[in-house]
């Protein structure tokens, strides 16, 4: 694990395993000025340990790692410093992983390899709030948030309000519907913008705000889970 | 209405009974000089009796003898023919003369212990010792309450003497001799099933039915076992127990356990006990007189019990106890009537012997049901458990089957799985590398680079060929214009994108995934490389009515003559990937006027496609 701290720059923690990848990402970084690579980390351990001494605004995890999943690494960063940007890198298909990692708390990914794209682009791109979305991730989101919701009403002899507020999970509004819709069949941000009237700007924020509530929901579903197991009583009781 | 008719026939067979004695030349001999010796007392003087006369009515239940002189008719018709007597009942032991001439064993020779007065005596009388004016002379000697004495004395011609004789004999020994043989049959097969199921019931017969053997079988035998009265004892025991028994079966069969019924029942065989001893042994016959009756009203209770349990239940089984116990209650008032109480039934026998028959039969009856509904039920149960092993069968095939769907499921996933990660860490990889060190040296490596590019796209799109998409044709589309994005940017062609919503379709196989990717493909590689489009439309959409969704790509490059043989192997790859689909694709191009390709494929994909082609991108002869 290498640390350098340098004030005012935007502080970036990188988690890859391959020594290749890394060596990109850090000249990537380092070819900013107002970047700075805060750590990096090649294994969940060494991840674990940097985010208990650095408190990085961005972090580019790598999920297949040699001890583990990257996902640790981003339920952990997420549960530590909810405004750090999590963004994962991802090899085109992996699109299941990349709805696990947005679940565990990510919020946006690099395609590794997308041509004519640099690295630094990609994370200015996400920073500005433009994670990408292929027609799959938004076919899966459309499934998983058109879903009702886990819980419905909460039992009538509970204190209202109570069970509903601990996991109440977030559907899907009209507009993110038909946004998702149109993503899913393959239209761009700017067409989806055109086709509903609207700026990209908001499209992008949609998205962003989609991938929050895919995070929220999975935290729902996972409350949900454990209140039909029980786990949850006690908490909820109180 | 069956109670009137077994009166009905009670009373005919009595009335037959009574007559049968009086047909033919025979002489019904009803008086008699008597002289009666006590024992202990000297001789009475003789007295004119009317027979039958009963020994027990006239001692005072003591020992003792009689003399009996009977006057023999000449039988002037019957002429030659030899002549006999026949007696119905005579004992306990007995001598016969004939004018002062010995025609039987002397009395002497015989002992009190044989009891001669159970069966009716046929004796032959020797011509010569008949004179036309004869004198009978009857000896018997008596123990007291062993039922001796004397009956009326049938004489005639001897054929038709023993004609009387064996109808007698048949009815009461033979016929006795049936009974013992059925009852103890029964009863020893009533024990068996008793021995092996366990069932009180077949035990309470089964003691029943033998007891009722050795009762009746005493008809059988002049020498009882046990001299008298202890024998005398034994046999109205045996008689009380029958009873009892009778009455406990019923009881059994209708299912009736009550408590106060079995103190009863064990308060009456000590009774029995007591009363068979008080009776024979101490001489108060009249506490037997009474213990009959009440046999008869236990009797009568029980057939009430049995008839309103049959009225109540319709059960066959409980029907024919309570009629076979009214039979019996009727046959006992009748034998304790006619036979212990009338005087000059003397001799006549006792019918209730042969109620035990009808209760064999209602017996047999009973365990021949109950062994059919027994087997019925067997035969259910094993229906049933054959229905239920099916079913389990069923159960455990479907769960076999849906398990083993869930095993290839989860198979092919992980096979999938497998399939992307090794694209991922191997081929995708490496092409990646490869990519980075041309990259940052241009000069050279332009065409190496761009074949690279080509490469690794087209791994993308098989690795997106297998990825899930429920069926949603729509997304396939979107995810290929996803990934033509930068190479169609890169050759500034302007992509006109008209998808619109498209309903799920049933059977899109990664193999149907790849020839929709790979009929876009030629058709758009087409437009670019040799057509130098600068824009391309892609249009999509249902048509509801031929269940059918049509992909439209129109460019506006430079066309070409559909006739001209360069183009012909394109345009048969695109249209041999439209088959692959269930499909079809027609081509519209003119020189200068761009191309427009329609694909159609059905709503519902066949079964098993062509198996596609291998996947080409650039080959576009």
């Amino acid at each position: 694990m290498i640390a350098t701290s340098v004030d005012q720059a935007v502080q970036v923690g990188l988690v890859e395993d391959q020594p290749d990848a890394m060596r990109r990402m850090a000249a990537a970084v380092r070819s900013q000025p107002d970047m700075h690579a805060q750590f990096r980390a090649a294994s969940v351990a060494e991840a674990k340990e940097a985010l208990a001494q650095f408190r990085p605004d961005v972090l580019l995890v790598d999920l297949g790692l040699p001890d583990g999943s990257g996902l640790e690494v981003i339920a952990l960063a997420s549960q530590q410093y909810p405004a750090c940007e999590i963004m994962v890198f991802s090899m085109f298909g992996d699109e299941a992983l990349v709805l696990a990692s947005i679940e565990a708390g990510a919020s946006g990914y690099i395609l590794k390899d997308t041509p004519g794209v640099t690295l630094e682009e990609a994370i200015r791109q996400i920073r500005s709030g433009g994670s990408p979305m292929s027609p799959i991730i938004a076919r899966r989101l459309l499934q998983r948030l058109r879903k009702s919701p886990p819980v419905g009403e909460p039992p009538r002899d509970q204190a209202p309000g109570q069970l509903a507020i601990a996991v109440e999970a977030p559907t899907l509004t009209e507009r993110e519907t038909e946004i998702l819709v149109l993503i899913s069949r393959g239209y761009t941000y700017a067409e989806v913008a055109g086709l509903l009237s609207v700026s990209i700007h908001t499209i992008q924020t949609h998205i962003k705000h989609l991938y929050g509530k895919l995070s929220v929901h999975s935290r729902a579903e996972a409350v949900f889970e454990a209140s039909k197991m029980g786990l949850l009583r006690g908490v909820l009781d109180e | 209405m069956p109670l009137l008719l077994i009166v009905l026939v009670l009373s005919l067979a009595a009335a037959l009974d009574a007559g049968a004695a009086t047909a033919g030349s025979i002489v019904t001999l009803r008086e008699a000089l008597v002289t009666v010796t006590v024992a202990g007392q000297p001789a009475a003087a003789p007295t004119r009796v009317r027979l039958p006369y009963r020994w027990d009515w006239v001692s005072g239940q003591r020992d003792g003898q009689a003399l009996f002189q009977l006057r023999l008719d000449p039988l002037m018709d019957a002429g030659d023919e030899p002549r006999a007597i026949y007696i119905p009942k005579i004992g306990n032991q007995f001598a016969v003369r004939i004018n002062g001439a010995l025609v039987t064993s002397p009395l002497d020779a015989q002992g009190l212990h044989v009891d001669f007065a159970k069966a009716p005596r046929f004796i032959a009388i020797p011509k010569a010792l008949l004179r036309g004016d004869d004198l009978l002379e009857i000896t018997i000697h008596a123990q007291a309450l062993r039922r001796g004495g004397l009956s009326i004395v049938y004489f005639g011609v001897e054929s038709d003497v023993e004609r009387e004789f064996s109808a007698a004999y048949r009815w009461r020994i033979n016929g006795s001799l049936i009974v013992v043989c059925i009852s103890s049959v029964v009863g020893l097969f009533a024990l068996l099933l008793w021995s092996q199921q366990r069932d009180p019931l077949f035990m309470i017969f089964g003691v029943a039915e033998l007891v009722w053997a050795f009762r009746v079988g005493d008809v059988l035998i002049d020498r009882p076992p046990l001299g008298w009265p202890a024998w005398g004892v034994a046999m109205a025991f045996a008689y009380a127990l029958y009873v009892g028994l009778t009455a406990r079966l019923t009881m059994q069969v209708l299912a009736i356990e009550r408590r106060w019924f079995l103190l009863v029942w064990r308060a009456y065989v000590l009774g029995a006990v007591g009363v068979s001893l008080a009776a024979f042994n101490q001489g108060y016959l009249i506490l037997w007189t009474l213990w009959l009756g009440l046999m008869i009203a236990l009797a009568v209770l029980c057939a009430g019990v049995a008839l309103q349990a049959a009225w109540c239940s319709h059960r066959c089984e409980q029907v024919m106890v309570a009629l076979a116990l009214w039979v019996g209650v009727l046959v006992g008032i009748r034998d304790w009537v006619y036979v212990w109480l009338t005087p000059d039934s003397f001799g006549d026998s006792s019918w209730v012997r042969y109620v035990s028959i009808l209760f064999c039969l209602t017996m047999g009856f009973i365990i021949a049901d109950r062994y059919t509904r027994a087997v019925r039920e067997l035969r259910a149960l094993n229906q049933t458990l054959a229905e239920r092993v099916a079913e389990r069968e069923r159960q455990l095939a479907a769960s076999f089957e849906q398990t083993r769907e869930v095993l290839q499921q989860a198979a092919a996933l992980a096979e999938r799985q497998r399939l992307m990660r090794d694209m991922h860490d191997g081929l995708g990889s490496r092409l990646s590398g490869a990519l980075n060190v041309l990259r940052n040296d241009r000069r050279s490596h332009t065409a190496a680079m761009e074949y690279i590019s080509e490469a690794l796209e087209e791994l993308k799109l098989t690795v997106d060929s297998l990825q899930d998409y429920g069926g949603d044709l729509g997304t396939i589309l979107g995810n290929l214009r996803y990934r033509l994005q930068d190479r169609l940017r890169v050759a500034g062609v302007s992509l006109l994108w008209r998808v619109s919503a498209l309903p799920p379709f049933e059977r899109l196989t990664p193999t149907c995934v790849r020839s929709i990717q790979n009929l876009m493909l030629e058709v758009i590689t087409n437009a670019i490389q040799h057509g130098a489009a600068t824009e391309i439309t892609v249009t999509a959409r249902f048509d509801a009515e031929a269940n059918r969704a049509w992909i439209e790509i129109e460019d506006n490059g430079r066309g070409f003559d559909l006739n001209a043989t360069r183009s012909g192997h394109g345009l048969a790859l695109i249209k041999q990937r439209a088959q692959e689909l269930g499909g079809a694709a027609i081509i519209d191009a003119d020189p200068g006027g761009g191309c427009r390709v329609r694909a159609w494929l059905p709503h519902e994909i066949p079964e098993a496609p062509k198996h596609p082609s291998p996947l080409t991108v650039t080959d576009s002869g």
